[in-house]
């Protein structure tokens, strides 16, 4: 009985000391992160107009442009972004609607380029960046058979794409 | 004569000597397990949004006034271009550090800690990651608070 006893406090004592060296005077916690991929692009104007009105005699009508500016932000890896340019339907006889994107630091402009239905290249490899109002030009030839236009609308997409 | 001797000795009363102490405590207690912080975020031309989270810690110390501080620490620093930092409240009459980067070295997180008993104090995590870090997958990190003396 004695010798039970012994045992059942023994047990008791090392319970106590396992408890003891749980509690203290400091205590862990996990920390789980990751950084997700980041692409983020924003034409900072709603719209812009382009009305061509002008000419010299002899030659085919003067190009109309606007501008606006452009936001980007991406964590991806160097040179593994582009930006593609796209309208809603194709231009119609006689009419070319040009983008002419500046590259954030590190990318490469397309300059002037043609937009249609099908997504063209304006800026390549793209690095990691955050940049800020970064110019970006439309312009609107039209030749003289083109005629007379009232006014239209397309919706051009810019998106942000892997290389 | 030895019996009455000891009859002498008792009576109606008697003494007992009581030894008493209290030993120094100091426990901290992190009433979560884990945070999880991604950053997943931006608003385009800025760099990417703060990821944050939070939980709460218990802490109880008989060291007297000022005499306790908190150090935080990781297993291992962080990577390039990420930054880890814990935000703990103080309790009562102590003084946070506020936002403090951690590494693998300790860092001061709440100061002059007086005796306090005091439960479900803030205990706040942020992640800022630049664009330089890129995307990094699901990793984690041991941090460990402790209440060491000032």
């Amino acid at each position: 009985m004695k010798r039970m006893f012994l045992v059942l406090l023994s047990v008791a004592f090392a319970i106590g000391l396992a408890s003891a060296a749980m509690a203290g005077n400091s205590d862990t916690i996990t920390v789980n992160y990751a950084v997700s991929a980041i692409n983020e692009i924003n034409i900072d104007g709603a719209s812009v107009s382009l009305t061509v009105s002008t000419t010299t005699a002899g030659a085919n009508p003067d190009q109309a442009s606007d501008s606006t500016t452009y936001d980007i932000t991406t964590n991806c890896a160097a040179n593994a972004k582009k930006i593609t340019g796209a309208i809603g339907s194709d231009m119609g006889s006689g009419l070319t609607l040009k983008a002419n994107m500046t590259a954030p630091t590190g990318g490469s402009s397309a300059g002037a380029t043609a937009l249609s239905s099908v997504a063209a290249n304006l800026v390549t490899l793209i690095d990691a960046v955050a940049e800020a109002n970064i110019a970006l030009a439309f312009t609107l030839d039209a030749t003289a058979a083109a005629g007379v236009v009232s006014s239209s609308s397309k919706t051009c997409t810019l998106t942000i794409v892997d290389t | 004569m030895g019996v009455m001797a000891g009859a002498a000795f008792a009576g109606n009363s008697d003494t007992i000597t009581v030894n008493y102490a209290v030993s120094a405590i100091n426990e901290l207690n992190i009433d979560g397990a884990s945070v999880t912080l991604t950053v997943n975020s931006a608003t385009a031309g800025s760099n990417p949004d703060q990821a944050s989270d939070s939980t709460t810690y218990d802490i109880t110390t008989n060291a007297g006034a000022d005499a306790k501080k908190i150090t935080g620490a990781i297993d291992t620093d962080m990577g390039s271009g990420l930054t880890l930092k814990a935000n703990m409240t103080a309790p009562t009459g102590a003084s946070s550090a506020g936002a403090t980067t951690l590494s693998s070295v300790a860092a001061n997180l709440v100061t002059l800690i007086d005796s306090i008993a005091q439960a479900n104090i803030s205990l706040a995590f942020t992640l800022d990651a630049t664009l330089a870090a890129g995307v990094v997958s699901s990793a984690s990190k041991t941090c460990t608070l402790t209440l060491i003396n000032t």
